[in-house]
C-alpha cells in the first residue's frame, strides 16, 4: 500500500489519498486508515463512521472486481470539505452503472449485485464519472465535526489534568499517612498531631482542630494545628456554629467566616471555614474543623473537603478503638483484682486446722466466679476454749476482701483479753462502724466460742445467717443483733447452747442459703436444713465438700453467684442428757 | 542553573513531575525510555535524575547500573519511582546508591521536596 499524501496533520481540506493494489486482501487496511482519519479529527459519529466504513469497502470491493489487469492499483482518495465528506474511489478503465446499479437484485437469494444499492443508500450523494481512461466513482456524505480545538486550550486543560492528577496523587499519599497514623498513634491526641501537620498544607488550611463531645454534650477541644482555634469548652446549647454542628450531626461549610455572628469563635473579617461531625457506630464522638484565614484562595476544593471528611472519619474510628482499648483494660484490671481478691481471701483462711480435745472443726471456702468478702477463722485462747468466727463482707472483689482483712485483724487483736463472742463483735463493731459508715457498707459475722471441755457453745450473732444446730431440737438459732456497722451503740448478746451426742453445729454465709439451682429456686432453710441432715452420717472432715458438691449437683453445674463458706463442728465430749 | 532528568514512558506522568519538579527551580529535562535518557545525558549531565523503575526496554535499574559504570554520572544523585514497593527492588536500587524510592502514587510535594534538598546540598 503506498500512501500518497495523508499527513494527519494537513488541512482538512485537502486531499487525502491512498493507492491499492487491486486484491480483496487491501481493502479493509484502506478503509480502516479512512475511518481512523476521521476519528482522529473528530469528524461523524461511530454510526456515521461505520456506514461510511460499509459503503467504502462496497465500492473498493466493485473497483477491484472491475479491473482489467492484475496489476491495476485502486485509488482511494477523501477530503473533508464544507462540512461533508468527499469520497473518491477509482480504477483504470471505463463503467457504465445499469439502470438498476443502484437497487436490490430481482432474485433475493443472488450472491452479489447489492454493491450499489448498499453505497446510495448510506451516502447523501454518489455519481460515477469515467475520465482520462478511468472509472471514477464519487460519494459525498455530510457528516458533523467538533469544534476545531485550540492548542492553547488544550494545553490549559491537559495542565489542569495534570494538577489534579498531581492532587489526586498527594491525596492518596495523605490518606495513606492518614491510615498508618491511626495504626501507629497511641491516642487521639497523637493522632490529631501527626495527621494535621499533613493534612494543613494540603487543604490550605490556616488552622486545623479537633474537639470531643464530653459525657454532658459539651465539646472540648482536644488539639489544635495551625492558628487559634477558638475556646477550651464549647457548651452543647451554644448558638455557635461548632455546637449547631454537633446538635445536628451534620456539617457545615462557611465560604465567608464574616457572615457568621460576631461572637462567634469562628467569626472572621475574611476567610472561610468547614467543620465536620464525626461519629462512630451511630453516636457523634465530636467535631473536626479547618479555616482559612484569607479571601485569596476561595473556598476549599471538593477534594480537600474529601479530605477533611476522611480524617474525621478516621477520627471516629480512632475514638471506637480508644473505647475498646479501654474496655479491655478495664476488664484486665477486672481481672487482676479478681486474682488479687482471690489471693487476700485465700490468705485470711486458715491453713490448718489445729486438732483440739473436745472439738472437731473443719470449714471450706468455695469462691464464686466474682470474689466476695467471705472468711472464716478459728482462733484457740489461752483459757482453752476455741474460737470460730464466719462472717461474710458487703461487697465484692477487691474491697471486701481487705475489709475481711481489716475484720480478721481486728476479730484477733480482741480475742486474746475477749473470749466472750458477744462482747468481741460489741468491741469490733464499736471499732470499725465509723469506717464502715464512711464507706457505706457492712458486715455480717458470728463468733462461737467452743468451751474448753467440750460439749457445749456460747454464740453471737452480727446479722449473720442462723446457726444451724442439728441434734433433733429445733435446728436454726437465729439470736442476734445487727450487721457491723450499722449501729456504733449496738450491743451483742451471746446465747449458751449445751450439744447432745452426735450433735453437729454448721455456720454458713448466705452464698449456702441463697444457692440456686437450675430453675433459680434457693436452698432456703428447709432446703439447707434438709441437705445437711444427708451429711450427718459423714466425718466431720467430710461434711462441707459433700455439702459443696451436692450444691453443684443441685445447680447442674452452673457457676454460683456468691461465694460460699461453711464451716462444720462436732462436740468431742457432749453433754450428757 | 541546576538540571533535572526526568525518565518516564508514561506521558502523563512525565508531565505530572515536570509540573511538581517545576516549585525546584531547576531546569527540567525530559526522555521517555531508558535509551532516550542515556541520550540525553550523554549531550548533558544531570543534576537529578527521576527514573521509573518500569519501563519497556531497558528498565529504570539497568538504566541507573550502566550510569554507575560510567564516571561521568557515576554520582549522579537518582530518585526512582515505582508502582510497588517490592523489598527485593528496594535493596538493589539502595546498592546502586539510589537516594529516595518513591512509590506511585507519591505525594508530588514530598517529592518536589526531595528533590529541592538534593539540588541544594548539590555543590556549584
Amino acid at each position: 500500500m503506498h500512501r500518497d499524501a495523508a499527513d494527519p496533520t494537513s488541512e482538512l481540506t485537502e486531499w487525502a489519498c491512498l493507492s491499492l493494489p487491486a486484491e480483496l486482501a487491501a481493502v479493509g487496511a484502506a478503509v480502516e486508515q479512512l475511518c481512523r482519519w476521521l476519528q482522529l479529527r473528530g469528524i461523524g459519529d461511530q454510526a456515521s463512521r461505520d456506514d461510511t466504513n460499509l459503503a467504502v469497502t462496497e465500492a473498493l470491493t466493485n473497483a477491484i472486481r472491475h479491473k482489467s489487469n492484475p496489476s491495476d492499483r485502486v485509488r482511494l482518495a477523501w477530503r473533508w470539505h464544507g462540512g461533508a465528506l468527499e469520497i473518491e474511489v477509482s480504477e483504470p478503465g471505463q463503467f457504465a452503472p445499469t439502470q438498476t446499479w443502484a437497487q436490490l437484485p430481482d432474485d433475493p437469494l443472488a450472491e452479489g449485485g447489492r454493491g450499489g444499492f448498499l453505497i446510495t443508500q448510506l451516502m447523501d450523494a454518489v455519481e460515477h464519472h469515467n475520465e482520462s481512461g478511468r472509472h471514477a466513482l464519487r460519494l459525498n456524505k455530510r457528516l458533523s465535526c467538533l469544534p476545531p480545538v485550540d492548542p492553547a486550550e488544550a494545553e490549559a486543560t491537559l495542565d489542569a489534568m495534570t494538577e489534579e492528577l498531581g492532587n489526586t496523587y498527594e491525596t492518596v499519599s495523605a490518606l495513606f499517612h492518614f491510615a498508618r497514623s491511626l495504626a501507629t498513634s497511641a491516642d487521639l491526641r497523637t493522632l490529631s498531631e501527626k495527621t494535621f501537620e499533613k493534612l494543613r498544607p494540603l487543604a490550605e488550611a490556616t488552622t486545623v482542630w479537633v474537639r470531643l463531645v464530653q459525657p454532658d454534650g459539651a465539646l472540648r477541644l482536644l488539639a489544635a494545628a495551625g492558628g487559634e482555634p477558638g475556646p477550651e469548652l464549647i457548651l452543647p446549647d451554644s448558638e455557635i456554629c461548632e455546637a449547631s454542628v454537633a446538635r445536628q450531626v451534620a456539617e457545615q461549610t462557611l465560604a465567608h467566616r464574616r457572615e457568621l455572628a460576631a461572637d462567634d469563635p469562628l467569626h472572621a473579617a475574611s476567610g472561610c471555614a468547614f467543620v465536620c461531625p464525626f461519629s462512630f457506630e451511630g453516636h457523634l464522638r465530636g467535631v473536626l474543623g479547618v479555616t482559612r484565614d484569607t479571601d485569596e484562595e476561595g473556598f476549599f476544593t471538593a477534594g480537600q473537603l474529601g479530605l477533611v471528611r476522611t480524617l474525621a472519619d478516621f477520627m471516629g474510628i480512632a475514638c471506637g478503638s480508644a473505647d475498646l482499648q479501654e474496655q479491655r483494660q478495664q476488664a484486665e484490671r477486672a481481672a487482676r483484682e479478681l486474682e488479687i481478691a482471690e489471693q487476700i481471701q485465700q490468705a485470711l483462711l486458715p491453713k490448718l486446722i489445729a486438732p483440739h480435745p473436745a472439738w472437731v472443726v473443719h470449714g471450706v471456702c468455695a469462691q464464686a466466679a466474682e470474689v466476695g468478702g467471705d472468711f472464716f477463722d478459728v482462733l484457740d485462747l489461752e483459757s482453752g476454749a476455741r474460737l470460730v468466727v464466719i462472717a461474710d463482707v458487703m461487697g465484692k472483689g477487691v474491697p471486701a476482701a481487705l475489709l475481711a482483712t481489716t475484720l480478721r485483724t481486728a476479730l484477733r487483736s480482741h480475742a486474746v483479753s475477749v473470749g466472750d463472742p458477744g462482747r468481741l463483735l460489741t468491741l469490733v463493731n464499736r471499732q470499725l462502724s465509723a469506717d464502715l459508715q464512711s464507706l457505706e457498707m457492712f458486715i455480717t459475722a458470728q463468733v462461737l466460742s467452743l468451751e474448753a471441755g467440750g460439749g457445749a457453745l456460747t454464740y453471737a450473732n452480727a446479722g449473720h445467717c442462723p446457726l444451724l444446730v442439728q441434734d433433733g431440737g429445733k435446728p436454726w438459732h437465729d439470736e442476734g443483733g445487727l450487721p457491723l456497722g450499722v449501729n456504733d451503740d449496738e450491743v451483742y448478746a451471746s446465747t449458751r447452747l449445751e450439744l447432745v451426742a452426735g450433735a453437729r453445729v454448721l455456720l454458713m454465709t448466705d452464698g449456702y442459703l441463697e444457692h440456686e439451682d437450675a430453675a433459680g429456686r434457693q436452698l432456703g432453710f428447709d432446703g439447707g436444713a434438709a441437705l445437711a441432715q444427708e451429711t450427718l452420717g459423714l466425718a466431720v472432715p467430710e461434711v462441707c465438700a459433700a455439702l459443696i458438691t451436692a450444691l453443684g449437683r443441685r445447680a447442674q453445674n452452673r457457676s454460683s453467684r456468691d461465694d460460699c463458706t461453711l464451716v462444720a463442728i462436732a462436740p468431742l465430749n457432749p453433754i450428757s442428757k | 542553573m541546576k538540571n533535572v532528568l526526568i525518565v518516564d514512558d508514561d506521558t502523563f506522568m512525565r508531565r505530572l513531575l515536570q509540573q511538581t519538579l517545576n516549585r525546584t527551580g531547576a531546569r527540567i529535562r525530559q526522555a521517555g525510555s531508558g535509551d532516550a535518557a542515556l541520550q540525553e545525558l550523554a549531550a548533558e549531565p544531570a543534576d537529578l535524575m527521576i527514573i521509573d523503575v518500569n519501563m519497556p526496554g531497558r528498565d529504570g535499574l539497568e538504566i541507573v547500573q550502566l550510569l554507575r559504570a560510567d564516571a561521568a554520572h557515576a554520582a549522579m544523585p537518582v530518585i526512582m519511582l515505582t508502582a510497588g514497593g517490592l523489598t527485593e527492588l528496594r535493596s538493589k536500587a539502595a546498592a546502586l546508591g539510589v537516594a529516595e524510592f518513591f512509590t506511585k502514587p507519591f505525594a508530588p510535594s514530598a517529592l518536589a521536596a526531595k528533590a529541592k534538598e538534593i539540588l541544594d546540598a548539590k555543590q556549584g
